[in-house]
């Protein structure tokens, strides 16, 4: 077996270690909520290396395409509001059709005309009508109950469809901005994509007709059963109480209808995040394999060859800029399907909560820790830095603790450090960054085929 | 690959004793706080009004025959849903507590509620969630709020404008839900009591100069301007390039403008401005105010009192069914905290344990004047607080 293999090997199982040790150690119901968003971030890795391992694009502007699938999710999966589509529906349709109509007429006339100020003029002409039409419309869906709807609401399809939604939204838009600033060198495409991103986050806080904006749309409804239902089911009742049977019959009588409600909700609870467990493992592991055929393929060392020497690349005939934007819309693709499952998973669709610290540059730090440029690396990045993200606060708590266990109860710095453990987070992502970089600089799964 | 299993056993040891064992005669209830994000300054007093709380309990000697109980804390990031809800599934699968004090944003506390309450079956409160959306989430009846709703607080807001003979005003709102909701709220009440919006903008948290958003608001014509917006952020600097530039003199707040933070900046300059924040009988916030001065909590910010009541409930609750049992504490929170039963206020909580103790019953007023309603939400009282003499004054509760 080769070094490499042994690593892979090694890494995953301990990944695989820490997380059973959380399961039998902790609860099996955190272990597993870990596991679900560790899934998540693994896929919104895998975008990222897509762009930057593959083809060198440095985008950090993955917070707005992950927010454009969590849009999606609510586009797709919530009730419709019957009373706004009537009033406004029609209108914003109308609306959508001249703006689109006056986008594709001035395309139309610059192709076949080349005249700037015929094009300017139809422009501005689309914009003031379909200003005129959108202002009505988007004030009348606002005005319907603000306070629990003021949009349109979704198709009320499964929430399933949104994740394919979410990655033809995402790529949809990176198309767009893909246009527009792929041609620019790494650094400036870092800087337009952030900028964009934000954009993307401020146009969604702000049309409320859409989405509620800043209100939050919560309830998006699940691909799996509830908690609360299956608490009531009698198939599961009768599962849960066969298999705790042993454990039940040793407790007296009277205590034993609390210990199964418990077991009941704590059974529940596992049910339904094995569920989800398995439906974001599918979707990675199509990921994975998709991303691997295509890495491997003569498209594959096309794209290195161009992310390794562009001036070589094109020099043999390779088209750069096309392979570029193919590259940027499959990669934002991807995590736009990571952002739908997210907003599917969490239930809700919170504009707000989109910053670049989470959104951003964890992920970032999920490609770069894992090794860019590897699938697999990826996966694991995303894996160990969720893991951390979330128990790095028990375990700073517990550092807090033990290091100040020697000083008085109300010591002034034992105080400090308990209450502000909450901290060493940040502290904590930091320090793993430093310390992989020092000692494997490539990342836990260094890139196997860089020689061509 | 003896270093990598030497680092990962560590880890793994670290981790499996990081749950910090209490005695067993200590009750646990979780505090599920945004201590890191955009509230971490908020966060701090709060919690320390709910260990004045806890302390309260477990000094009586009374609380189920003298045991104790004790706040473990939780981050819920505020903004992050994910990490929220992990946080609070490590607090009640994990730490094992019976209830939950938290979270503090409204996004976080409708992942929690529907994610980890309800199915759980464990009492959520939370202290300082006012989306008016979340009176809808599903929770099966385990999420209560301590912190009013945001639509009546326009509503009420609304009235005392009118009251005031106040006919034209231009709004700003924080784009949050918290903005965005009080302005909705107020908007549409002001509207229907006949008054006139001439401007409503909103704006940005963070930014080093508001003298843009200034310029368009004044551009209106309406001479007193309405924030819904945080003290710390935009809100101040509203204020700060409307003097600056003298485009309105009169400004009209809510609660999350209303601190001696904002006359210490500004002083006199806004003599004659006004707003609401929560806040019940002068009575209630009298006792309160003692007993928080005394023990060093500054209740100059919003929630702190909120978060004492809400500490107190639960730990009532618990006495009131003679049992740390979740189902018992979700079976009897109404009760302690609604009428009939003796009025208890802040810092008497000693008194409010040992009624329960003997089966009577109690109706829990607190700093806040807790009333819940049928979907576990207080109907909220508010002071109306008018800046006299460069200092906010309680004038009227409404």
């Amino acid at each position: 077996m080769s070094r490499y293999n042994i690593r892979v090997i090694v890494s995953f199982s301990m990944m695989l270690f820490l997380l059973l040790m959380v399961g039998f150690g902790q609860s099996w119901s955190l272990c597993l909520s870990i596991v679900n968003l560790c899934l998540i971030s693994a896929i919104m890795a895998m975008g990222v290396n897509i762009q930057w391992g593959y083809a060198g694009l440095f985008n950090v502007g993955i917070m707005g395409f992950t927010a454009l699938g969590g849009l999606s999710a609510v586009l797709i999966s919530k009730e419709s509001i019957k009373e706004a589509v009537s009033a406004g529906g029609m209108k914003m349709l109308l609306a959508i059709l001249i703006f689109s109509l006056a986008i594709a007429l001035g395309l139309y006339i610059h192709r076949k005309f080349k005249s700037k100020g015929l094009v300017i003029v139809v422009l501005l002409a689309g914009y003031f009508i379909t200003r005129y039409f959108y202002l009505d419309a988007s004030q009348t869906i606002e005005a319907i109950n603000p306070a629990f709807a003021g949009y349109l609401g979704g198709l009320e399809l499964p929430v399933l469809l949104s994740w394919i939604a979410g990655g033809f939204l995402a790529a949809g838009a990176a198309w767009l901005i893909g246009k527009i600033a792929l041609g620019l060198r790494t650094d400036y495409l870092a800087i337009a994509t952030l900028g964009i991103s934000e954009i993307i986050i401020a146009i969604i806080k702000n049309e409320d007709w859409l989405s509620r904006g800043v209100k939050n749309v919560t309830g998006i409804p699940r691909p799996v059963p509830y908690e609360i239902d299956l608490q009531q089911a009698d198939w599961f009742k009768e599962l849960v109480a066969k298999f705790y049977a042993g454990s039940l019959d040793l407790l007296p009588v009277s205590e034993q209808a609390t210990a199964l409600r418990d077991y009941l909700s704590e059974a529940s609870i596992v049910f339904v995040k094995l569920c989800y467990s398995g439906l974001f493992l599918s979707v990675l592991l199509l990921i994975i394999i998709l991303a691997g055929l295509a890495l491997n393929s003569p498209w594959g060392r096309m794209v290195r060859a161009i992310r390794d020497n562009e001036v070589a690349a094109s020099a043999m005939g390779k088209n750069v800029k096309q392979r570029h934007l193919q590259i940027f819309v499959i990669g934002s693709a991807i995590a736009g399907v990571s952002g739908a499952m997210l907003a599917t998973y969490n239930g809700q669709f919170t504009p707000g909560s989109y910053i670049p610290l989470r959104y951003t540059f964890l992920i970032w730090v999920m490609v770069i820790v894992g090794g860019s440029g590897n699938n697999l690396g990826s996966v694991v990045g995303g894996f160990l830095i969720w893991f951390l993200w979330i128990e790095a606060e028990p375990v700073g708590f517990w550092l807090a603790d033990l290091s100040t266990s020697f000083l008085e109860k109300d010591n002034y710095l034992r105080q400090h450090l308990l209450n502000n453990a909450q901290y060493i987070r940040l502290i904590f992502m930091g320090a793993v960054l430093l310390v992989v970089m020092r000692f494997s600089p490539d990342g836990i799964l260094p890139e196997t085929n860089k020689k061509l | 690959m003896k270093k990598y299993l030497t680092i990962i056993v560590s880890c793994a040891i670290v981790i499996s004793m990081a749950s910090v064992s209490f005695a067993a005669d200590t009750i646990k209830v979780g505090l599920l706080a945004g201590f890191t994000g955009p509230i971490e300054s908020l966060t701090p007093p709060m919690a320390a009004a709910v260990d004045l709380a806890f302390s309260e309990i477990s000094d009586s000697g009374v609380f189920l025959g003298g045991k104790k109980i004790k706040a473990v804390r939780g981050d819920s990031t505020c903004i992050d849903a994910a990490a929220a809800t992990a946080a609070a599934e490590r607090l009640v699968t994990v730490e094992k507590v019976v209830a939950i004090i938290g979270p503090s944003c409204s996004g976080t506390s409708a992942a929690v509620a529907t994610k980890v309450s309800a199915p759980n079956g464990i009492t959520t409160i939370s202290s300082s969630a006012t989306s008016a959306a979340l009176s809808e989430v599903k929770d099966n009846g385990y999420f209560f709020r301590t912190a009013p709703s945001d639509a009546r607080q326009g509503q009420i807001l609304a009235n005392i404008t009118m009251n005031k003979g106040i006919k034209k005003v231009a709004i700003t709102y924080t784009n949050t839900d918290y903005g965005k909701g009080l302005s909705e709220s107020f908007g549409t009440e002001y509207k229907k009591l006949g008054g006139k919006i001439l401007m409503i903008s909103s704006h940005e948290d963070g930014k080093a100069d508001y003298s843009a958003e200034v310029g368009t608001l004044s551009a209106s014509g309406a001479s007193d301007l309405v924030i819904f917006g945080f003290i710390d952020q935009g809100g101040k600097g509203i204020i700060q390039a409307s003097l600056d530039s003298g485009a309105f003199d009169s400004f009209i707040f809510t609660d999350g403008m209303i601190g001696p933070s904002l006359t210490k900046h500004f002083g006199k300059a806004l003599n004659g401005s006004y707003g609401t924040m929560p806040g019940g009988e002068s009575d209630a916030t009298k006792k309160w105010k003692g007993i928080a001065k005394s023990s060093g909590i500054a209740i100059d910010g919003p929630f702190r009192g909120s978060s004492y009541d809400t500490a107190a409930l639960i730990a009532l609750a618990i006495q009131a069914g003679n049992s740390a049992d979740k189902a018992s504490i979700q079976k009897h929170i109404m009760g302690v905290a609604n009428a009939p039963g003796e009025k208890i206020y802040a810092g008497e909580l000693k008194k409010a344990l040992e009624i329960l103790a003997k089966g009577g019953e109690i109706d829990y007023v607190g700093a806040e004047d807790i009333e819940f309603n049928e979907i576990g939400e207080v109907f909220g009282a508010y002071q109306e607080m008018e800046i006299i003499k460069g200092e906010f004054v309680s004038v009227k509760v409404h």
